[in-house]
C-alpha cells in the first residue's frame, strides 16, 4: 500500500492535482453544509462579498491545477526532447563521450564507447567504471573527475603524460599497442538537479602515436644504414670514430660491472 | 590596490597549500618528487605586469591560462621562460620523448605543458576559491607561446576596456633535480580583486 502511494505521488502534477482535489473536496462540503444546514436552521446570513471570496479560491483552486498541468506536460516533453537531442547528438560525435557521477556511475555511454569497448550503453549505464573495466587503475583520471565535479574546473588528460586512462583494448592489430592510446578532456555539466557530473571525452590518438614510433624507428634505421658502408657493414667516416667511442665505452661499462 | 603585509601574507599562504596539492598530483603522476612553493605575491595594475614579472620582454615564454567566472571573474596564467619549460618537460618525460620524431616534439612538449599548467592552475584556484568560499567556474586550458608583450596583449583583449589589475604569484618548481622559476598571474578587473579581498578579509577577521 505504501509502495502505491509513493509511486502514485511521485510526480508534482499528481500532488497538485490530489491537493486540488481534496481543497475543492472540502470547500464543496462545507458550502453545502453552509448553504443546505447551517443557513436554514439558523439565521446566519453569508455576504456577497464572501461568497465572491468562495467563488474565486473555487476558481483559482480548479484552474490551477489545468494551468500546472499544462506548464508543466509542455516543460517535461522540452526536456524529454532536449535530452534526446544531447543522446543523439554525443552519438553522432567521432569520439567516446561518457557522463559519470562522483562515484564513477556511469550516467550516459555514446556509440562510439558502444563500438570500441563492446560494452553497450544499457550494459554500462548505472555501472561503476571500476565494475565495467576490471584493470582501470588512473588516479589522473580520479583527480580529474574530483576537481572537475567538486570546482567545477576542466581537466585535460595528455597522452604524452598518461598514455590512457580506460584501459580499452585494441580491435586492430597493425602495431605493437595493446591498448588505446587517448587524449581525454573532463569537463563539469551540471543537470536539472543541481547534480554536477563528469563529461569524459575521449580521443583515440592510437594511430598517431604508433605513426610517430614508426617514422622515429625508421629514422634511427636509416640513420645506422647511412653511417656504414652497405658492403661490408663498418662504420665510414666519421660515424667510424664516433661509433668506434660509443662501442668501446659500452664495452668498458660492461666489463666494470664484470670487475665488481 | 595595495596589500597591508598580513594580507599579503594570507594570500601568499593560501597560494602555497594550493600549489603543494598541485605538487602532490604532479608527483603521482609523473613518479618524481616535485616541490612547488610561492615566496613572493604582489598585486599590480595591468600598464605595470610586464615590469614586475621580471621576465625578458625580447624572450619566448611558455604560458598555460584558464579564463574563470563565477564572483570573481579574469584569467589565470602560468608562465615559465620557453627553454626552462622545454627542458622541464624533457627531463620529466624523457623516456617517451626519446622515441618521437624531432617534428613532434613539439607537440608534445606542448600537450605535456599545458596538462601540467592545468593540474597547478586548477589546484591554485580550488584551494583560492575554497578558503575565500567563492564559487569559480574555470575554462578549458589553452597554450601560448611567445614573447610577453604579446601574450599580455592577447590575453587583454576580452577585458574590453575594463580596468584590471593582477596578482602575481612567484613560483619556485623543484622536479627532476631542476629549480625552475615560474610566474602564476591572476588577471582580473579592479571590481573582481576588490571582490577576492573584501572575502580575504573577512577571512582574517575570522581569524
Amino acid at each position: 500500500m505504501k509502495r502505491w502511494k509513493s509511486g502514485w505521488f511521485r510526480t508534482p502534477l499528481r500532488i497538485v492535482v490530489a491537493v486540488g482535489a481534496v481543497v475543492f473536496g472540502v470547500e464543496f462540503l462545507f458550502m453545502a453544509l453552509l448553504h443546505d444546514v447551517i443557513m436554514p436552521l439558523t439565521s446566519f446570513t453569508v455576504s456577497d462579498t464572501i461568497w465572491s471570496i468562495i467563488d474565486a479560491v473555487t476558481l483559482v483552486v480548479l484552474v490551477s491545477p489545468v494551468l500546472y498541468f499544462l506548464v508543466f506536460v509542455r516543460m517535461q516533453r522540452d526536456f524529454a526532447e532536449l535530452t534526446r537531442f544531447f543522446a543523439e547528438l554525443t552519438d553522432t560525435l567521432m569520439m567516446g563521450v561518457l557522463l559519470v557521477d562522483t562515484d564513477l556511475r556511469v550516467h550516459r555511454w555514446n556509440q562510439w564507447m558502444e563500438r570500441k569497448t563492446g560494452i553497450s550503453s544499457q550494459q554500462a549505464c548505472g555501472k561503476l567504471l571500476t565494475e565495467l573495466f576490471a584493470d582501470f587503475n588512473s588516479p589522473r583520471l580520479l583527480s580529474a573527475i574530483d576537481l572537475c565535479i567538486k570546482h567545477k574546473s576542466p581537466q585535460l588528460i595528455s597522452q604524452t603524460l598518461n598514455r590512457y586512462v580506460l584501459p580499452i583494448p585494441l580491435l586492430s592489430t597493425m602495431h605493437d599497442l595493446k591498448l588505446m592510446q587517448q587524449q581525454v578532456s573532463v569537463a563539469p555539466l551540471t543537470n536539472s538537479r543541481g547534480e554536477t557530473l563528469a563529461v569524459i571525452s575521449i580521443n583515440d590518438v592510437t594511430e598517431s602515436v604508433a605513426k610517430s614510433s614508426a617514422l622515429a624507428r625508421l629514422a634511427t634505421k636509416m640513420e645506422s644504414q647511412s653511417n656504414r658502408d652497405q658492403l661490408t657493414g663498418a662504420l665510414t667516416g666519421i660515424f667510424c670514430g664516433h661509433g668506434w667511442r660509443r662501442n668501446s665505452s659500452k664495452a668498458c661499462a660492461i666489463a666494470r660491472r664484470s670487475v665488481a | 590596490m595595495e596589500l597591508d603585509e598580513l594580507e599579503r601574507d594570507a594570500l601568499r599562504e593560501l597560494a602555497n597549500i594550493g600549489l603543494s596539492r598541485a605538487a602532490t598530483q604532479l608527483s603521482e603522476l609523473l613518479n618524481d618528487h616535485i616541490e612547488m612553493t610561492v615566496p613572493l605575491v604582489q598585486v599590480v595594475p595591468y600598464g605595470q605586469v610586464t615590469q614586475a614579472l621580471q621576465l625578458d620582454p625580447h624572450a619566448m615564454v611558455a604560458t598555460v591560462w584558464q579564463s574563470f567566472s563565477g564572483q570573481s571573474e579574469g584569467t589565470s596564467m602560468l608562465m615559465f621562460p620557453s627553454e626552462d619549460s622545454k627542458r622541464l618537460v624533457h627531463a620529466l618525460v624523457g623516456p617517451s620523448m626519446r622515441e618521437v620524431g624531432e617534428d613532434d616534439l613539439r607537440g608534445i612538449e606542448h600537450e605535456a605543458m599545458m596538462e601540467i599548467g592545468n593540474i597547478i592552475i586548477t589546484s591554485g584556484m580550488a584551494v583560492i576559491a575554497d578558503m575565500l568560499g567563492q564559487e569559480v567556474q574555470m575554462s578549458l586550458p589553452g597554450y601560448m607561446e611567445g614573447n610577453l608583450p604579446d601574450i599580455m596583449e592577447q590575453r587583454n583583449r576580452d577585458n574590453a576596456g575594463r580596468e584590471m589589475q593582477a596578482i602575481i604569484m612567484f613560483t619556485q618548481l623543484k622536479a627532476a633535480q631542476r629549480e625552475v622559476e615560474g610566474r602564476m598571474v591572476m588577471l582580473m578587473s579592479v571590481d573582481s580583486v576588490q571582490v577576492l579581498f573584501d572575502r580575504l578579509h573577512k577571512l582574517l577577521r575570522g581569524l
